[in-house]
């Protein structure tokens, strides 16, 4: 029994435990006679006990165990159909560059030069020359100053936007599809 | 069949349990019968007041029998109510108004009134700071000392129903004693 030297810690520590124990034996008091009535009482009216967290999770994965699998299997087979597809895909834009870049970027950069130029150059070009034509119609005496001013107005507008069309249209296209 | 089937240590009979657990309220209310007196005694001695420990021993029936398809048959049934009534009663002690403890002078106080009326005072208030030295300690040291002294379960009980190894509970039970050692001491001191 008395093996080892008491510890002054366990010592302090029994005092404790003394302690409570004392407390729990002075607070036995019985509970009123009525109260196991009363809580059967308030147990009867009481809704009936739910399933429970774990119950009600293991009958979930029980009815969703059979449809799971094939569902599973499916959604293996569509990702190997996807991964197969998109790895195809890839294989493919990684051979493209080497057979077909530089025979397409000549064909589509011509097309947009072209468009922006003659669509300038139609809507300005036939107001200032109708104009001119029905002044000299009603005045014939002032021949001179209608046509040097319609020729003043009609030659810079077509020039300069032949000029910014095709020479704008060709240097943006150029380094463009180069770059591409 | 298992109305017979009651002993000192609580329920132990597995068909009762079943019955509980399948809903069945006459199988309830015989396990309302019999552990009442162990759940109310927990209560108060947590609470020290007679009408609060009433209050929360019935709440704690209530919860138990709203969850009892969650009580696993590792621990005994007993051990499930308690630890269900403790954690109820801390919960209520939380959240009472700081106030005069009157309650806890209670029935002792008044039959004792004739004899000496300052001893038992002061019997009240040391039992007081029992109660709040024990309050005062963090989780899981106060579970387990509440479990031991206070609901009376063995440390095997209290393993079972916390569900930690025992020496785990020793390891907690020994942590909970030295930190209420310097509370106590006041409490002896003032003797």
């Amino acid at each position: 029994m008395n093996r080892r030297p008491p510890d002054p810690m366990d010592a302090d520590l029994d005092r404790v435990v003394d302690e409570l124990e004392r407390y729990a034996a002075a607070e036995r008091s019985e509970p009123p006679p009525d109260l196991a009535s009363r809580i059967r009482a308030a147990v009867d009216v009481a809704p009936d006990p739910g399933p429970g967290w774990r119950v009600s999770l293991a009958t979930l994965v029980r009815a969703w165990r059979a449809p799971a699998r094939g569902l599973a299997m499916a959604a293996v087979l569509v990702v190997a159909v996807v991964g197969a597809l998109a790895v195809g895909q890839l294989i493919d834009q990684a051979r493209q560059p080497n057979v077909g870049t530089s025979p397409s970027p000549p064909v589509v950069s011509p097309t947009p030069s072209a468009s922006p130029s003659p669509s300038p150059s139609p809507s300005p070009s036939p107001s200032p020359t109708i104009t001119p034509s029905e002044t000299p119609s009603e005045s014939p005496t002032r021949p001179a100053p209608s046509p040097s001013e319609s020729d003043e107005v009609e030659t810079p507008e077509p020039s300069e936007s032949d000029d910014s069309g095709s020479g704008g249209g060709g240097d943006n296209s150029g380094p463009g599809g180069g770059d591409d | 069949m298992w109305e017979a089937a009651w002993h000192d240590g609580g329920v132990d009979d597995t068909a009762l349990i079943d019955a509980v657990q399948a809903g069945d309220r006459r199988a309830f209310g015989l396990l309302v019968d019999q552990e009442t007196a162990v759940i109310y005694r927990a209560c108060l001695r947590i609470l020290g007041r007679p009408h609060d420990a009433e209050d929360v021993t019935q709440e704690a029936f209530l919860i138990a029998f709203r969850s009892i398809r969650t009580f696993r048959n590792e621990g005994s049934m007993r051990g499930w109510l308690l630890r269900i009534a403790t954690r109820q009663s801390f919960r209520r002690l939380s959240q009472r108004r700081p106030s005069a403890d009157l309650d806890s002078v209670g029935e002792p106080f008044l039959a004792d009134l004739r004899g000496e009326p300052t001893r038992v005072v002061v019997a009240a208030e040391e039992r007081r700071e029992i109660r709040a030295a024990v309050a005062r300690l963090p989780e899981p040291y106060r579970e387990v000392v509440a479990l031991r002294f206070f609901g009376e379960l063995s440390l095997a009980d209290v393993a079972s129903a916390t569900g930690r190894p025992l020496n785990t509970v020793k390891t907690h039970l020994r942590r909970g004693l030295e930190r209420l050692r310097p509370l106590m001491t006041t409490v002896e001191g003032d003797r």
